[in-house]
């Protein structure tokens, strides 16, 4: 037979398919010639005769070639699918083989992809996503006011209603700006009366933003759509039943009533991320606040309103900033009084639409993009696990491999079926991390996000294909490697020496371990640093008890309530608590910690503009204040019910605020007068420890506090009364609010909160540092360790025979345990020197989230470094017990 | 004689049917077995086993022939003596009828 038989035709492709038809036809054309030369024919007149007896030559080299070539390209893909259907069907019999292997490997990697798909699915939603039904989302932008602050330059993260109108005629040629605010609603009368979630915009915004309704349509501009209510979807189907003859419907929001006009679609949240039960024009504000005075939209002070804007077609976002800064400049000129001043070096700045991408970006996401990086860090131990494990299987079947090269399989066709059996590993993995994140990411949203309504559901199409990609990712990362590995074998070595362990794979495992010690040590230090923290921010003194207190607001609703009358109420309230089973104490409060804060201008004799040491706090309070709170009077004496309107006018400032007044001097029988220079001198009385109002981190604040009743600088109205109880506040809480309800006029609405839900919440970036940490890097441990333990339970199975000759030789079993936990530590020791060179190295990077600890703490560093020792030791422990048992007539006779 | 349109699928598949040809054979069988008064054109021959190997009812592998020379040879598969058989069926049918139909008076 000819040569040309040998070689499949599969193997030679298109150039070698033409030339098989152009041969076919030329050798037909030559055995006619032939032939007819043969009958006497000349050879010209015989080529001649054989080209007409044949016909179209061209025509029919076409269409056998096409032919040719369609069967070609056929034949390919089927022997591809097939041999991908093989590999599938040999790679699934291989896996279900080794179900212990299979098993671990898809726990590890779905451990590392579920970690991730879960960080991801609130990264995305923080810092990725576009909010929903926004049109053409990156032209919109959130904006921010700044003005001068002393040298700096202080945000301006809200503006009043008349600042929005100003800003909105100066920029309208560049950005079409709107207002909005996220705030509760009391929606419902009496007994029905309920929070909801509402939010006030100005009617732009949902034009401005591209929303279409779900029902009806939106509010309309100006005072005719000031009644005009669009409910939420979410509250829509839950509170309304799903009903579109809702439209029309009148319902009372705060106080005043709304015609529903609409459903907003589902999942809309405008510009946030928190669910919308009702929305409402900003003009409707007045309803919500009842202490807004009627003149408010006119004014420039009440600034509650964030400004989100979309770019005009073509305009840029610099051409927007300088037309919002100078419509800003204006509006500050126009307002005058001492925020003029610093007209001129005020302006505006554009961001990202998302809250998270701007200036506002708070710790809770600092900490969630912490572990997002940690999450990764998780999946490259899971992938060094299982490239470790993969290698070890490599390794097993060495044999097996070269019996396939030997047979002729080719080594990228081995190298494509065990990378099959990786692919298959992370599909698995993949499924199995993403039911894991659809728990983890619930629970993360609560713990990070406060579980307050979040409006959508929980996985998705992005996050199922960053898990995808994660899950390629971790499939190429953890199967190239031993792959590779696997088809290097020589064939002969293997052959002939019957799987004799090759030593090559255990420098590629060394690294590996190395690696995965310094992983685990970089998230063991993140762990302990935040765990510290957290136990710093548990352990500061906050200057009140806030374990023992209950705080109680009520959410006005009627209109004919001014302030006076709301803090007769509230003192009212104060002594009914104070009769309850359980109270200690009660006092009315103008400020609530965490929640509401005030400052008024002050004047010092002696001291020239007391506003540059820094933001004094006030808080007006009832009787008995200081030990209802718990705040501790290290000077000088509380106030008393003898403190009252008509009685000298006094004072308690906090330490801090003495210090920064009087340095060194004696802070007692010392003048402010509260409200400025023309008013009168409230005496100080005493100096009470500090206190934290609204942030742990920070300084405590500057901070004074009065008899409410004294009204010192026309500041007067309490908005609370904290109560003291002998219990856990949190089941008195409910009982509290049962049992003063009935006391209050039915239109009110009663908020009873423990405080130390706020102070939780205050904690919550440490709390979610800590836990999290600690628990990715005890996975991180865990993974290295069982890394550790199965490496060397490996090299001391392939060494049994030096074991052995050493121990025929007298060595003794104590020495060849320290041999074997030696070559643990030394890898350990290894990893965590690159461990801490790393840690130190980004530590600086974590500093600004840590409390009470520095990032290079040397407790935590020498702490982690020692525990990996000891878990290093700890791994060692088994597999050297083992080398030290081996018999040595038994591990020499079996080779 | 004009070859009916249609019909030289079948006249190759049974030439085949006899043993493995290359395209020369086949053409000098057919025009044998026609006692030279069928005109076929050769180049729809070669479409027409091109097609058939398409199909599957053929193979076509390179060989030497009796004097010597490359040439492609093609041989029946399984499939295509399948084929041979149904269509000789119709084809016997459809002549009868139509032999029928044309001697009715």
């Amino acid at each position: 037979m000819a040569p040309f038989k040998k070689i499949p035709r599969l193997l030679r492709g298109r150039v070698a398919i033409r030339t098989d038809v152009d041969d076919e036809i030329a050798a037909h054309l030559e055995e006619t010639t032939r032939t007819l030369i043969a009958t006497g024919l000349d050879p010209d007149a015989a080529r001649a005769e054989a080209r007409r007896r044949f016909g179209d030559v061209a025509t029919t080299r076409r269409v056998m070639t096409s032919s040719a070539l369609r069967q070609h390209g056929r034949i390919r893909r089927r022997d591809r699918f097939d041999a991908f259907a093989f590999d599938l069907r040999y790679s699934l019999r291989q896996l279900r083989r080794g179900p212990g292997f299979t098993a671990s490997v898809i726990v590890t990697l779905g451990l590392g992809l579920g970690a991730n798909a879960a960080m991801f699915g609130l990264l995305d939603r923080l810092l990725l996503r576009p909010p929903a039904h926004v049109r053409e989302a990156e032209q919109v932008r959130r904006i921010y006011l700044h003005i001068p602050d002393g040298t700096r330059e202080a945000l301006v993260t809200e503006v009043s209603y008349r600042r929005l109108t100003e800003l909105q005629q100066g920029a309208s040629g560049v950005i079409d700006l709107a207002g909005v605010i996220q705030t509760p609603f009391v929606a419902g009368e009496g007994e029905e009366a309920r929070e909801i979630r509402g939010a006030l915009a100005s009617p732009n915004f949902f034009p401005m933003l591209g929303v279409r309704p779900h029902l009806g349509r939106f509010p309309r501009e100006g005072p005719e759509g000031a009644q005009d209510l669009v409910l939420g979807f979410e509250w829509w189907r839950s509170a309304h039943g799903s009903d579109s003859t809702v439209i029309g419907r009148t319902i009372r929001i705060g106080t005043g009533s709304f015609t529903v006009v609409g459903v907003a679609p589902e999942a809309f949240t405008g510009i946030e991320i928190n669910q919308v039960d009702a929305w409402l024009p900003a003009l409707a504000a007045g309803a919500i606040w009842t202490h807004l005075p009627p003149t408010w939209p006119n004014e420039h002070s009440f600034s509650w309103l964030s400004l989100a804007g979309r770019l005009r077609d073509g305009a840029s976002a610099a051409q927007a900033e300088e037309f919002i800064g100078a419509a800003y400049r204006r509006s500050l000129e126009t307002q005058g009084g001492p925020d003029a001043a610093g007209a001129s070096r005020s302006g505006a700045r554009l961001y990202p639409v998302l809250l998270q991408r701007g200036p506002e970006r708070n710790d809770d996401t600092k900490v969630a993009i912490w572990l997002g990086v940690v999450a990764f860090i998780v999946l490259l131990l899971a992938c060094t696990n299982v490239a470790n494990l993969l290698l070890a299987r490599a390794v097993d079947r060495q044999g097996e491999v070269a019996v396939r090269l030997a047979l002729g399989a080719g080594r990228s066709r081995l190298v494509r079926q065990l990378l099959m059996e990786t692919a298959i590993l992370a599909a698995a993995g993949a499924a199995a991390g993403l039911v894991l994140a659809q728990v983890t990411e619930r629970a993360l949203r609560v713990s990070l996000l406060g579980g307050v309504g979040i409006a959508d559901r929980g996985l998705d199409g992005r996050t199922i294909a960053f898990a995808t990609v994660m899950a390629i990712l971790a499939c190429a990362l953890s199967g190239l490697g031993p792959s590779w590995f696997a088809t290097r074998t020589d064939v002969r070595a293997m052959l002939t020496a019957a799987g004799r362990g090759i030593r090559r794979s255990s420098r590629f495992r060394t690294a590996l371990l190395v690696a995965q010690t310094a992983l685990s040590t970089v998230l063991l230090i993140g762990a302990g640093l935040f765990v510290r923290s957290l136990l710093a921010a548990q352990s500061t003194r906050l200057g009140y008890d806030a374990d023992r207190l209950i705080i109680m607001t009520i959410r006005n609703r009627s209109m004919d309530r001014v302030s006076s009358g709301t803090s007769a109420t509230y003192r009212e309230l104060a002594v009914r608590a104070r009769a309850l089973p359980g109270v200690v104490a009660a006092a009315t409060t103008m400020q609530v910690p965490f929640a509401i804060s005030g400052g008024t201008y002050i004047a010092v004799p002696g001291i020239d503009s007391v506003e540059r040491l820094g933001q004094f706090r006030l808080n007006g309070v009832g009787d008995g204040y200081f030990e209802t709170a718990g705040t501790r009077i290290i000077r000088g004496r509380a106030l008393t019910s003898e403190d009252r309107k008509g009685t000298p006018l006094v004072m308690v400032v906090s330490d801090s605020m003495a210090r920064t007044l009087w340095p060194g001097r004696d802070p007692i029988g010392q003048c402010v007068k509260v409200g400025g220079p023309t008013f009168p001198c409230s005496e100080v009385v005493g100096v009470a420890e500090n206190v934290h109002q609204y942030e742990i981190r920070q300084e405590s604040s500057l901070q004074y506090w009065f008899p409410e009743s004294q009204e010192q600088g026309n500041n007067s109205g309490a908005f609370g009364v904290l109560v003291r109880v002998n219990g856990d506040p949190v089941p008195l809480a409910p009982a509290l609010r049962r049992a003063l309800l009935p006391t209050l006029p039915g239109t009110v609405h009663l908020t009873v909160r423990p405080l130390g839900t706020s102070v939780q919440r205050a904690m919550r970036p440490w709390r979610l540092g800590a836990t999290m940490f600690t628990a990715f890097g005890a996975l991180g441990l865990l993974i290295a360790t069982v890394g550790l333990f199965s490496a060397l339970a490996y090299a001391v199975s392939q060494r049994r025979r030096e074991f052995g000759v050493r121990v025929a030789l007298g060595a003794r079993s104590s020495g060849i345990v320290r041999m074997v936990l030696g070559q643990g530590l030394r890898l350990a020791i290894t990893g965590v020197a690159i461990g801490v060179a790393i840690a130190l190295a980004a530590g600086s990077r974590l500093a600004p989230l840590l409390l009470g600890v520095g990032p290079r703490d040397p407790l935590v560093t020498i702490g982690v470094a020692l525990a990996l020792g000891l878990t290093a030791m700890l791994a060692g422990l088994v597999p050297a017990w083992r080398a030290s048992r081996v018999d040595p007539a038994d591990a020499l006779r079996s080779e | 004689m004009q070859l009916i349109r249609g019909t030289l699928d079948l006249i190759v598949l049974k030439v085949l049917s006899w043993g493995p040809l290359h395209g020369f054979d086949i053409a000098d069988r057919i025009s044998t077995r026609f006692g030279g008064e069928l005109i076929l054109e050769e180049g729809a021959l070669y479409q027409s086993l091109r097609r058939m190997e398409e199909r599957g009812w053929l193979t076509g592998e390179w060989g030497v022939s009796d004097n010597n020379r490359r040439a492609r040879f093609y041989k029946l598969t399984p499939q295509g003596r399948q084929q041979l058989r149904a269509e000789t069926t119709s084809w016997e049918r459809y002549s009868a009828a139509l032999t029928r139909l044309l001697r009715a008076t």
